[in-house]
């Protein structure tokens, strides 16, 4: 044990500075909402301010830190929390690459003004380098200070937490900030003052690691990034525990450190631990700790689609000009200027497939190309494959891989999904490129030879080139398939899509192996082009996959022209050489895309230059999948109606219980929701009705009970499982595809079901299968009336035509039973009338089984076969409706005791119904 | 006439003075030295002799360095010492053969693909007819292309390419891998250190061979090799590596890893107990000097720039007269000095290249080379032959920085590899 001492020492401070910028990660992320994938960079920030005035302006080391701390950061803070407010209804991918464009903004800027290199920094602490001896253990008293200083920070932040009326502020403002505001708290004041501290924070863990670091502006950021590990120890919750994660991460480095000395089989493993425990936590935590506060997000802009004819000379005119490019540029601007943008073009598409279509940010592109260019090397050199199997080889052998990185995809989403894919960025980058086998252990690197018929550089350029036009291809081709569609419903509302039936895991799967397949070959493309390449190589870092997403979100245009854009941006060096023309760009990337993520995204191309266009090449097409929004009639055939027997039971839930923690929301409760019916299910706001259809949908399990459709039990099958059932639904709060058109979102109400979970039928649907579902596209926009706005974007509906698409959506997939929960808000009188006549046409046509949640009681009485009233999560009253209306219980659940008279609330668990005493009135 | 006279008499006079004011000033010690390098004034030089002005048609050589990015204060001095070396000869010498030379100066900011775009301008636009190489990255990304288009690398340090598996248009000049990894046993032998223990970079999977090679020589020249740590850049505490070194108790540390972890290593080190000293692969002063008092040891390349031996001091005259003040006192210094120095005896022992000289010119010039030491510039008897590939070098030289900050080399036992004597004599890794 006493061997071990030392190293838990040293892990302890290095540790304590772990948990400590992990504290201020949090502070910020349970009161924003928002995480700071740049907190290393505020901390890179604090470090460098420290430096000039401690360094070069010779100043104290107090000076210098209270300048550092106490006014950078919370400098740095209030510019956070402006560009956290103008984040904070933006899309998460937005979120993500707002606060991830920091971290190349600080790079360049570092870079510019101190250099590359790492500059060393002397303990400033007093008695710094000074010792005394514990348990046999040579301590230093900067050691002991660090401790210290971080110690009391945390158990300060943790007082004001709990103990004082700005800790109750901030607390509230997490709970719910609508209602502190109503209270007098102003939510963004106490935001400010979150960032304010977290940044601080940052600052002070920058300053603090300044020694034992040195001043590296890559190095300190990522070093943070580590601390995100303490995070998620502390469940991105838990301000103590973070700090105690940060220790326990730190100690564990330390001690693993101490053995890789001994076995050099775990060589790496103390570097890659933070992002072990980063992933492990992400895959194991429970999933309502990891999902982050909802806000309303704003719609994404209209994104034009040219005319067929101006897309087609695009092409000629793009394609023609980078054709030509060995024929004017000067051959030394080929390799590697123009050859690497055509890869960097590739790397882009691979990873717009995943941010741009499917809404899934991924910060591990580069490891995907240093695999692939690896498995390139060895197929070819070692197994002896000819060039071009070699290359779409490695591809295929980064397949797996991608799949293993969707793992955490099949449980996470938007922000947690990300830090895990740069945790697993991280992870490869520290455990894996240091082994021989990897970039073997020449000085040299791993050779990578072009194919012997395409050695020079003119020659080389075509092949990447041919390369980049079948991606071009692949990709275009995905856009217009079935997964594309899919993609693009799943960027907009993954909930939605897997309730129509599809298994997103398998789509998440798909489009993780295909981007990885594509930033492979690029990868393997780029290394033969150099001859070479090392684990150093800046193509395949970390820093790289930050860098990729900054110009993604930077580029311009659809698929595929922001990455041919984004690809260019590779060449700008060989034009404009210098030793800062690349930190330049850095923080030119890094500045716009924290602007242009404020803004939601790139703006879309003016108006005029649209109707310039449409006016030379033809009206635009907005964008849609389905020719009934554009082209002519599709010969309407009656959908045949699926047919359950009348009166059989379409949905049957059996003692329901849901708990929340401690929180009983819903209580032993049964229904039946029989075929050919209109079945209502009512209550007061907080009744528990959207809980019990998220129990049926099969988002929320229950402690207890049972669910059944048609009589089988679907307690415990997935929500796409069962919607391939029969099993469809609307949304209390729409969960519409807001970036699709009409007819698009209607379409993928039939086509989810029929692409199910296997993955060839999520790829593509057959010919047959697109004319059946246009027809029920159609079929079903004319029930709902929203034929004429079929080429609209949803997202620029009304509510009450939004709520109709939502109902066309559902009724155009195989469905026999659906949960309509509040389908009728934001309509019209007229509007409603008309509802309720699509919901009988429905039921009769068709002998649909209908579960309907409503607070409109007119159509609740003049539509329902039969109604269920739910009050504080228990089912208090069912009968027809003249018994509901007639009853006092249901009076008093929505009156209240003093209309009716005293009532009491029903304990948890009772059985019997409300006592009720006589009076009021219903 | 007695004016012309009196004048003439004026101008004898006054170069007297001169003349025995330079005289007086080389006699003894108190020159005045730049403080930063430690380098003479140029003032205190006396001046050069001008060579005849060369008028043929110019030469072109290009230099791929890493003179900014990481690690560029290893490799930026390279720029300089070149540019000081054309100005030497086209100003004192008459050029190489009458024609001018200039010698072209290309950045890779330490990145391959830079590198890759610098040897295509150097060649394909600026007409290059030669490349040296000061860069440790720059190397594998464009030994192939020059190859192919007939350009020669004539040597430079950090090639990372073995003798055997280079190109024959490739001309080292200085000891490469695996070679390089033995010397510090070497050093650690003639530092009169009985063991060490190397510490290896962690980032890289290329450090990880340094301790099996040291593992398998050491013993051959008496040295106990007690094991490897690694250090990476990013270590914060270097607790682990220093109680395993103390643990060792070594003789020496023979450090593999950059400045910045091996400050760190060393302060921690001493915390627990180290009082050995340090031996270095990377030897130039400001490292030295950086790094405190600790006693080092430093394994270079390059020849001892400090040496007495004439052609060195033609080295630090010319890099203090032409060198706008860079400091000379580094292995890549004297390394991109030998190499264009065997470049110009190469060429001027070749009578094909008083026409204009070309690639090919270079080449056939560099294969008649036979036994060439520079009279002990270069580590060992050079040798190239038409089909290649150029001959392994097992040479190096031995630096100390003693307790009085002055560098001196460490003597060793055998013979001179390169036959010189004095500071100018290298010794051989054993095959």
């Amino acid at each position: 044990m006493l061997q071990i001492l030392p190293f838990v020492v040293a892990g302890i401070v290095t540790g304590a500075i772990y948990g400590l910028a992990a504290t201020g990660l949090v502070l910020t992320y349970k009161t924003a909402g928002i995480l700071n994938f740049g907190h290393g960079a505020i901390a890179t920030f604090g470090a460098y301010v420290f430096y000039y005035f401690y360094v070069q302006q010779q100043a104290s080391w107090i000076v210098a830190a209270v300048v550092a701390v106490l006014v950078a950061g919370p400098v740095a803070g209030l510019v956070m929390e402006f560009v956290a407010r103008r984040l904070s209804h933006q899309r998460t991918a937005w979120k993500i690459v707002g606060t991830a464009g920091l971290i190349l903004l600080m790079q360049g800027a570092g870079t510019l003004k101190y250099g590359p290199d790492t500059r060393p920094v002397r303990q400033y602490l007093p008695s710094g380098n000074e010792m005394f001896r514990l348990f046999d253990v040579n301590v230093r008293y900067s050691q002991v200070t660090v401790l210290v200083a971080a110690t009391l920070v945390v158990l300060a932040l943790t007082v004001l937490f709990k103990k004082t009326r700005l800790g109750l502020t901030m607390r509230a403002v997490v709970e719910d900030p609508n209602l502190a505001d109503v209270q007098g708290v102003s939510p963004v004041r106490v935001r400010r003052v979150s960032w304010v501290l977290g940044c601080t924070i940052a600052s002070m863990s920058g300053v603090l690691i300044l020694p034992f670091l040195g001043l590296d502006p890559i190095l300190l950021t990522f070093l943070v990034v580590q601390s995100f590990a303490a995070a998620a120890v502390g469940r991105f919750a838990s301000i103590s525990m973070t700090f105690v994660g940060g220790i326990l991460v730190g100690v564990g480095e330390a001690v693993i450190s101490r053995y890789e000395l001994t076995y050099p089989a775990l060589l790496g493993m103390s570097k890659a631990l933070p992002f072990v425990v980063l992933i492990g936590a992400m895959l194991l935590l429970p999933k309502r700790t990891l999902l982050p506060p909802s806000t309303f997000e704003h719609r994404p802009a209209l994104l034009w689609h040219g005319p067929r004819s101006l897309r087609f000379a695009a092409y000629v005119v793009v394609f023609g000009a980078l054709a030509s490019v060995p024929l004017w540029a000067p051959g030394y601007k080929l390799t590697p200027y123009w050859t690497g943008a055509l890869t960097m073009a590739m790397m882009i598409l691979a990873l717009g497939l995943l941010v741009r279509t499917a809404g899934i940010v991924s910060l591990c592109s580069a490891a995907f190309a240093a695999i692939g260019a690896v498995a390139f090397s060895q197929l070819q050199l070692e197994a002896g494959f000819p060039w071009i199997l070699a290359i779409l080889a490695a591809g295929l052998i980064a397949v797996p891989v991608g799949a293993l990185v969707a793992i955490p995809a099949i449980r996470l989403s938007g922000l947690f999904l990300a830090l895990a894919t740069l945790g697993f960025g991280l992870l490869v980058e520290r455990l894996l490129y240091r082994r021989g086998w990897m970039f073997t252990t020449l000085a040299a690197g791993r050779s990578m030879p072009r194919p012997s018929w395409a050695q020079s550089d003119v020659a080389y350029y075509y092949v990447v080139m041919a390369f980049l036009l079948a991606t071009v291809v692949l990709v275009g081709v995905i856009h217009r398939a079935r997964l594309g569609r899919l993609l693009w419903a799943l960027s907009d509302s993954a909930k939605a899509v897997s309730t129509l039936g599809v298994d997103v895991r398998v789509t998440r799967v798909i489009v993780f192996c295909t981007s990885a397949f594509i930033a492979a070959v690029a990868g393997a493309l780029y290394g033969a082009m150099l001859g070479s390449v090392g684990p150093t190589n800046s193509y395949f870092t970390s820093f790289n996959s930050v860098v990729l997403l900054a110009i993604l979100a930077l580029a311009p245009f659809r698929v595929p022209w922001y990455g041919l854009f984004a690809g260019i941006t590779a060449v700008i060096p060989g034009y404009l050489p210098g030793e800062n023309t690349t930190s330049v760009m850095n923080v030119l990337f890094g500045f716009f895309a924290v602007l242009v993520a404020t803004q939601g995204g790139p703006a879309p191309m003016p108006k005029r230059l649209q109707e310039f266009f449409e006016s030379k090449f033809g009206r635009a097409g907005r964008r849609s999948a389905h020719p009934s929004s554009t082209g002519p009639r599709v010969e309407r055939t009656k959908t045949p109606p699926a047919r359950l027997a009348p009166g059989s039971s379409a949905l049957t839930v059996e003692h329901l219980t849901i708990r929340f923690g401690g929180l009983v929301a819903v209580n032993d409760v049964s229904l039946k929701a029989k075929a050919a019916q209109i079945t209502g299910l009512i209550g007061p706001n907080g009744a528990g009705k959207t809980t019990t259809f998220n129990a049926c949908s099969g988002f929320d399990r229950p402690s207890k009970g049972t669910v059944k459709l048609h009589d089988r039990d679907i307690t415990h099958r997935s929500p796409s499982a069962r919607a391939r059932l029969g099993l469809g639904r609307t949304f209390q709060v729409m969960e519409l595809c807001d970036s699709l058109t009409v007819a698009d979102n209607v379409g993928i109400g039939w086509e989810a079901s029929r692409a199910g979970a296997a993955p060839w039928r999520q790829l593509i649907a057959g010919r047959h299968e697109l004319s059946s579902r246009d027809a029920a596209v159609q079929e079903a926009m004319e029930l709902c009336e929203v034929t004429d706005v079929a080429g609209v974007q949803a997202g620029s509906l009304s509510t009450g035509q939004r709520r109709l698409v939502e109902l066309a959506r559902c009724l155009a997939g195989p469905f026999d039973t659906l949960l309509l929960d509040e389908p009728s808000s934001g309509l019209g009188v007229e509007e409603t009338r008309r509802f309720a006549a699509i919901l009988r046409e429905v039921v009769r046509e068709r002998g649909c089984g209908i579960l309907l949640v409503e607070h409109d009681m007119s159509l609740v009485m003049g539509l329902c076969d039969y109604i269920y009233v739910l009050d504080f999560g228990q089912l208090v009253f069912e009968g027809t409706p003249s018994e509901v209306a007639q009853s006092r219980e249901v009076q008093a659940a929505y009156l209240g005791a003093e209309q009716t008279g005293t009532r009491e609330r029903p304990q948890v668990g009772s059985a019997a119904p409300i006592q009720v005493s006589a009076g009021g009135t219903a | 006439m007695a004016l012309k006279k009196s004048r003439s008499c004026r101008r004898i006079a006054l170069t007297g003075v001169v003349a025995a004011l330079v005289l007086s000033a080389c006699g003894g010690g108190g020159s005045a030295v730049d403080s930063a390098t430690g380098n003479p004034l140029a003032s205190d030089l006396p001046p050069a002799g001008a060579g005849p002005t060369p008028t043929g048609t110019p030469i072109t050589i290009g230099l791929i360095a890493s003179s900014t990015g990481a690690f560029s204060e290893t490799y930026a001095p390279a720029g300089p010492v070149s540019q000081a070396w054309a100005d030497m000869v086209n100003k004192e010498l008459g050029g190489i053969n009458g024609h001018p030379v200039t010698v072209k100066v290309y950045d890779d900011q330490l990145q391959a693909d830079k590198a890759a775009a610098a040897a295509r301008e150097a060649v394909e636009q600026d007409g290059v007819v030669a490349i040296a190489i000061e860069s440790s990255v720059a190397g594998p990304a464009i030994a192939d292309y020059l190859d192919s288009k007939g350009v020669p690398i004539i040597g430079g340090v950090n090639f990372a390419r073995s003798a055997e598996n280079s190109p024959s248009t490739w001309f080292g000049t200085d000891i490469q891998a695996p070679q390089i990894l033995q010397t510090t046993a070497n050093v650690a032998k003639d530092a009169g250190l009985h063991s060490t223990v190397g510490v290896v970079c962690s980032e890289v999977p290329e450090c990880a061979a340094i301790g099996k090679v040291q593992q398998a020589y050491a013993p051959k020249v008496g040295i106990d090799y007690k094991g490897t740590v690694t250090m990476a850049a990013d270590d914060t505490s270097a607790t682990a590596q220093c109680l395993q070194i103390v643990n060792e108790k070594p003789g020496g540390i023979a450090g593999y890893v950059t400045s910045n972890p091996l400050s760190k290593l060393l302060v921690e080190c001493r915390t627990q107990g180290y009082t050995g000293p340090l031996i270095l692969v990377s030897t130039y002063a400001k490292l030295f000097e950086s790094l405190g008092d600790t006693p080092m040891y430093g394994m270079s390349t390059g020849f001892p720039w400090f040496a007495d031996a004439a052609p060195a001091k033609q080295f630090r005259d010319a890099v203090q007269r032409y060198g706008h003040g860079v400091d000379y006192r580094g292995y890549v210094q004297t390394t991109t000095w030998s190499t264009l120095e065997l470049f110009r005896k190469a060429m001027q022992k070749d009578p094909a290249s008083s026409a204009d000289v070309t690639s090919a010119s270079v080449l056939g010039a560099y294969r008649q080379v036979k036994d060439e030491t520079l009279d002990g510039l270069l580590p060992q008897p050079l040798t190239f032959t038409k089909d290649g590939p150029s001959p392994a070098i097992s040479c190096f030289w031995t630096i100390e920085r003693d307790s009085k900050g002055e560098f001196k080399r460490v003597a060793f036992e055998g013979k001179s590899g390169n036959g010189a004597k004095g500071d100018l004599a290298s010794e051989c890794v054993q095959s």
